[in-house]
């Protein structure tokens, strides 16, 4: 089965858009990843619109491309300055910048490519292998066991939001509601339009992501100053021998690539988590822990791999069971739905073509991210130098003009800055975003199959306990729920101790 | 003293955005007990009853917002998300904000006359705001990049992806 989805991907891949698309994709990505502020997210916020309107194949493997490329793209600026690109190579800097300090910049960078492209295609084999058996499983799943998937979803996102768990919870909420908005599809009754027909569709996704997330970043580095600043950027070129390096030491690649998949198969856990847990296992295991943190090549090579075979690992259950491993493939299942594709199970027995396309423009994803990665080292090491006050004003035109092509709607626009200005007042407050898109995306299949469950069970709420999958489900909700009563200053410590224990240099 | 007024400034801050939260459970509340009642969607099974998810939403949003209420008060503090804040002095700090509000300002007027006026012509003048806003001293360094920049991204979006942009009462477009 395996194989023949594969088989049908391939003549989905193998056409010049799809090729093409992911390896600008990949281009794009490390891009936005080397510029602190953007991130993979960003990237795939901004450019799904020209996903809509390319073949789903190639669609998909624009934007999946930006998400691996974006998840390697911060290592160059951790390793050159000290400022890691995205939240995801705050681990790489341990090790790869006292590297670079040791003149060995080249040698970081081409160790952190080699590492991310192998370790993607590690994470890649795990998502083609467990992926359609999890669907398989998840065949069996009926509306209330979608409905208890959903909030473990919203759940875990939210107990592992690093400002505060609760908010996190609020913010989901949040996000659920934005997503009854509009026409109820069991009564036909219109919901919170207010009397605006514009509503009648309820909030465009995309629209809300890029205000929440884009505009409200922008919003922010406006604040924050350093409109002018000009990084001092040495121009180096990564090396190629680290790749034989990366290979020598196979065991820690292979070891923190199977911890990334896993973190990223856990919805809520994430690259951050999965390139932390293996520096601290790699270190753990090590002979020498003593020179992790001097600049050694294990430390570059177990954060950067877990952290992009993380990638792999989200799309793990977002394919297979419709619920996103983070915000990034929430908005990359959001861009399948526009698309015209529902991921879960169903996606899995009618469109294995497009599936069998996903899976292989992820694999070619990663191996465009070495060859790229390699040879444009010093592009995107130039692209440090662009000042913000030019930057700035491209994005929010980019995002304007990407929300507005989805449906040539004005009022789309307004919806855009005005959930950045929530999106702004939401971080001024330490609310964390991200709950509140997965909110969005995992809104209507929660209602539905809440709803669709009642309807089977002639409205007893009994048949979500009377189910023993469903019922477990939910018991593993309410254990995390009970997570959020536990007092912050201790779960604050257990996470302290993970992370800052290696950034105290 | 500073700094317990900084803090108290952030209880207060925490409390108002709890409030606006109860704020707008209170919204979803008036809505299903007028609206969706005078649409005969607010009783009855789950097939019928539109008001009955929103409601739980709602209920569970209206219990988190009490908690963070309770926990504020109760403790006196305000969780904060780890990170490093931007060391800026207050005058800089009053600088920036109102370059972002500027910003604001000359988006909100950019879409209140996007339609009427047309892309071609309104967002070269926009971007040319933000580049002398953000910086770029010049100004006609600044309405040579706006020009610039919305030409290249219209060909793009234009030419590239066959998205029509607005073309205003002038009809101007490619």
């Amino acid at each position: 089965m395996i194989f023949e989805t594969l088989t049908s991907g391939f003549g989905l891949f193998f056409t010049f858009d799809a090729v093409a698309m992911t390896a600008i994709g990949c281009f794009l990505g490390l891009i936005i990843g080397v510029l602190p502020g953007l991130g993979p997210l960003m990237g795939i916020i901004l450019m799904t619109p020209v996903a809509f309107y390319l073949a789903p194949v190639a669609g998909m493997g624009l934007l999946i491309a930006i998400f691996v490329g974006g998840s390697c793209g911060g290592a160059i600026s951790a390793i050159l300055l000290r400022i890691p690109g995205t939240p995801l190579a705050a681990a790489t800097l341990f090790d790869g910048y006292p590297m670079a300090q040791k003149g060995k910049s080249s040698e970081a960078i081409g160790l952190a490519i080699a590492a991310s492209s192998l370790g993607g295609l590690i994470g890649g084999l795990f998502l083609i292998f467990l992926a359609p058996a999890l669907a398989i499983v998840a065949l069996q799943f009926a509306p209330p066991e979608y409905f208890a998937l959903t909030l473990t979803g919203l759940i875990c996102i939210a107990v592992v939001s690093q400002e505060s768990t609760i908010k996190g919870l609020m913010v989901g909420i949040v996000g659920l509601m934005t997503a009854t908005i509009g026409m109820d599809q069991f009564s036909s009754t219109y919901r919170f339009t207010f009397g605006f027909s514009e509503m009648l569709g309820g909030f465009n996704i995309v629209a809300m992501v890029v205000g929440l997330f884009a505009f409200s970043e922008m919003f922010m580095q406006i604040e924050a100053g350093g409109l002018d600043d000009k990084p001092q950027v040495r121009i180096v070129r990564a090396s190629l021998h680290a790749v034989v390096e990366t290979l020598k030491r196979w065991v820690n690649l292979v070891r923190s690539s199977v911890i990334g998949t896993f973190f990223g198969a856990i919805p809520g856990a994430g690259g951050v988590i999965s390139a932390f847990t293996s520096y601290a296992v790699a270190r753990g295991v090590s002979r020498h822990p003593e020179l992790f943190g001097t600049g050694i090549e294990d430390g570059v090579i177990a954060t950067e791999s877990a952290n992009n075979a993380c990638c792999g690992g989200t799309l793990i259950p977002s394919l297979a069971l419709a619920v996103p491993g983070d915000a990034s493939s929430a908005v990359l299942m959001g861009a399948l739905i526009l698309l015209g594709f529902f991921p879960g199970p169903e996606l899995f027995e009618r469109h294995v073509d497009i599936v069998g396309g996903i899976f292989v423009a992820y694999m070619f994803a990663n191996v465009f991210l070495f060859i790229l990665g390699i040879l444009f080292t010093p592009v995107f090491a130039s692209v440090l130098k662009l000042k913000k006050k030019f930057l700035i004003p491209i994005i929010i035109l980019l995002s304007t003009i990407g929300t507005f092509a989805l449906q040539a709607s004005q009022f789309d626009l307004w919806v855009m800055l005005g959930f950045g200005i929530v999106g702004y007042g939401l971080r001024k407050f330490d609310y964390p975003l991200a709950p509140m898109v997965i909110g969005a995306v995992l809104g209507p299949i929660c209602e539905s199959n809440f709803r669709r469950s009642l309807v089977i069970s002639g409205d007893d709420y009994g048949i979500f306990v009377e189910r023993p999958l469903a019922a477990t489900i939910l018991a593993i909700n309410l254990v995390l729920l009970i997570w959020v009563c536990i007092p912050d200053p201790l779960k604050q410590r257990a996470r302290r101790s993970l992370g800052q224990r290696f950034a105290a240099r | 003293m500073s700094e317990d007024r900084a803090s108290r400034k952030r209880v207060v801050g925490e409390l108002l955005m709890a409030a606006a939260f109860l704020a707008l459970a209170g919204l979803v509340f008036q809505q299903t007990r007028t609206e969706f009642v005078a649409a005969g969607a607010a009783s009855g099974g789950a097939m019928q009853n539109a008001a009955m998810y929103p409601e739980f939403l709602a209920a569970g949003l209206v219990g988190l917002a009490l908690l963070l209420i309770v926990r504020t008060l109760w403790t006196g503090r305000v969780t904060v998300a780890p990170g490093e804040a931007p060391a800026l002095s207050p005058t800089d700090r009053r600088r920036h904000l109102i370059k972002a509000l500027v910003c604001l300002a000359a988006f909100v007027a950019y879409l209140l006359v996007l339609r009427v006026v047309g892309y071609h012509l309104t967002t070269p003048v926009l971007m040319a705001v933000l580049y002398l806003t953000l910086g770029v001293r010049n100004p006609l360094a600044s309405a040579a990049l706006g020009i610039a920049t919305s030409l290249v991204m219209s060909a793009f979006f234009e030419f590239g992806l066959n998205v029509i942009l607005p073309v205003g009462r002038f009809g101007i477009g490619f």
